[in-house]
């Protein structure tokens, strides 16, 4: 067995889908993950009869940890929570994530500590989503003090076949306080990390948001921080329909790019290669807090990391193990993740590109082109139909869209986005040094987002481009 | 003469590259009003013109569903173009909530 690591993935996964169709006790999962634990033991000699064990224990890890996971603690806030509730509740906690604004409301994921209702105070534990009127200043690691109505998420259908309930509880949130009063206490919670990653982030787009105008500012925003919220929803709407919507969202390609660049940079000031290195994972890492460490993010991360390790250590790095543990360390923090679209979009887009490129490549015979441009293009154009049939299905199932423009669309934009891209990066080390220099670098940052913003404009302007499926 | 690896060369070429476009464009916006209007453009790159708008331009957009963009259309075709984006609260089905999504979407010309 040379890929270990992904046949392991793909038995937890397996496992993790079993218990989520079945739903069997936790303890009955228990006991046939140590019953397993012991046959493997004992017919470690047996080299069959040990990996048919060995995958058994996998396979009910797998359903058990799921099951664990989705067990809440009877502290659990969402205990208190019910759907048709208006008592007042008064609750403590910190402030999980970053706080935006969505429809004139502040959001923010608040971990609960203590609740108090008319005379009672209990202590609590886990997160939940609240909604607030809007409050200036708050930040991750606040510790706050809010007054309001508790309720459980009702179960309104989302964007295709999941519903919103479903989405929070894939995020580990099964209750949404609707705050009338927002008291702050002081920022002195959690991690010191993240803040740093927080703070980078902040100055980064307030680069951005200073020398960039108008929605371009938003897809470069998007583009190198993975943040949405500025790109207008038409725009996104239409990137959604045209399949390029992957390259506003921090993904595997931002994070080549971004280690291209490390690497490329601690090179020309003439580090050691294992300098280098040692210097590059934890850039990469402090980079996938930056931008909120969501699945394609921790995936690629993962990858580059082993890739890293493996060239330290001079073995030759398994693009399908990098893939499989990625998935695995995803799973292991989060097993719910497997039912979570981006999850599946991000790995199937992946592996159907490490698998199916390869042998499209020498069916069509790039190699043996002689005109550089030409097998360039074709080279863009056979990772694109991969990705496109890696995703298809998928894209039929949760949004209803076929679009055969996709492509022909990846084709020209994912160059675009890369030059966006690098442009946007030469941009904020451009505005460490001087503002004039700042200004010249945005202009063609600017000028390459209106183009992209065209160019998926006219590309869905193609007849036939895409088809909502009803 | 610069003792410059390749990859080096290729870096500062590329930064390079990048200033000799901002620069190029920064003198044409001073020159012509229109080009500053293009690299600055807003609202019309990134909405709808309300006025304008096909009924195959609604697909996709999650909130307005079919029977609603047949209903937009009708009242335009009714009562002529949308003076004020406001307007599409007169539309049947539209209420305060509804709008403050539609707005993000369309602007009114």
């Amino acid at each position: 067995m040379t890929r270990p690591l992904a046949l392991a993935s793909v038995i937890f996964s397996a496992g993790i889908f079993f218990e989520q169709l079945f739903k069997v006790p936790f303890i009955r999962l228990y006991l046939l993950a140590a019953l397993f634990l012991i046959l493997t033991l004992a017919t470690s000699k047996k080299l069959i009869a040990a990996d048919i064990f060995l995958a058994l224990l996998i396979f009910f890890l797998g359903a058990a940890h799921l099951k664990g996971a989705q067990a809440l603690a009877k502290s659990h806030i969402s205990h208190y929570a019910f759907y048709q509730n208006n008592n007042l509740y008064t609750l403590n906690g910190f402030i999980t994530n970053e706080p935006e604004i969505k429809m004139g409301k502040t959001a923010f994921i608040l971990r609960a500590e203590t609740l108090r209702y008319g005379h009672r105070e209990v202590k609590v534990s886990g997160d939940t989503l609240v909604y607030a009127q809007p409050v200036g200043g708050l930040r991750y690691g606040d510790n706050l003090i809010l007054s309001g109505i508790l309720a459980r998420p009702f179960n309104r259908p989302g964007s295709g076949k999941s519903s919103y309930r479903d989405y929070l509880a894939h995020q580990g949130v099964y209750s949404i306080m609707k705050a009338s009063r927002v008291m702050k206490l002081d920022s002195r919670r959690g991690s010191g990390l993240k803040k740093l990653a927080l703070y980078f982030k902040n100055k980064t787009e307030g680069v951005i948001f200073k020398y960039i105008r108008g929605p371009a500012a938003g897809i470069v925003d998007a583009m190198l921080l993975g943040e949405k919220k500025s790109v207008p929803p038409f725009i996104y709407d239409s990137m959604i329909k045209t399949g390029t919507v992957h390259i506003l969202v921090v993904s595997g390609f931002n994070v080549g790019l971004i280690f291209l660049v490390i690497t490329l940079l601690l090179k020309m000031i003439r580090l050691p290669r294992e300098a280098r290195i040692f210097l590059a994972a934890p850039l990469l890492l402090l980079y996938c807090l930056v931008t909120g460490a969501t699945n394609p993010v921790v995936r690629a991360t993962v990858m580059a990391v082993v890739y890293l390790f493996s060239y330290l250590c001079k073995r030759e790095a398994d693009i399908y193990n990098g893939l499989a543990l990625a998935a695995l360390v995803i799973l292991i923090l989060n097993p719910q993740q497997l039912f979570d679209i981006g999850f599946q979009l991000s790995f199937a887009s992946v592996m159907a590109i490490v698998y199916l490129y390869p042998r499209l490549e020498s069916l069509v015979g790039v190699a043996k082109l002689k005109i550089h441009w030409l097998k360039f293009i074709l080279d863009g154009f056979l990772v694109s139909l991969a990705a496109w049939i890696g995703v298809v299905g998928l894209s039929a199932y949760y949004f209803k869209s076929f679009a055969p423009v996709t492509v022909l669309a990846n084709v020209f934009i994912v160059p675009l986005a890369t030059l966006i891209n690098l442009c946007g990066l030469s941009l904020i080390l451009a505005a460490l040094i001087s503002p004039a220099l700042a200004y010249i670098f945005a202009l063609p940052c600017q000028f390459l987002a209106l183009l992209l913003i065209n160019m998926n404009k006219f590309l869905l302007s193609i007849p036939g481009a895409y088809w909502h499926l009803t | 003469m610069f003792n410059l690896t390749r990859q080096e060369r290729q870096v500062i070429l590329f930064l390079l590259g990048v200033a000799w476009v901002g620069l190029g464009i920064s003198y044409a916006m001073k020159l012509s009003p229109a080009v500053e209007k293009s690299i600055n453009a807003d609202k019309s790159i990134s909405k709808l013109n309300l006025n304008k708008v096909t009924a195959q331009d609604f697909l996709g957009i999650k909130c307005v569903n079919s029977k609603l963009a047949q209903k937009i259309i009708e009242y335009r075709d009714d009562n002529g173009e949308f003076s004020l984006l406001e307007d599409l609260k007169e539309v049947k089905g539209i209420g305060e909530y509804r709008y403050g999504k539609l707005k993000e979407y369309f602007y009114v010309e």
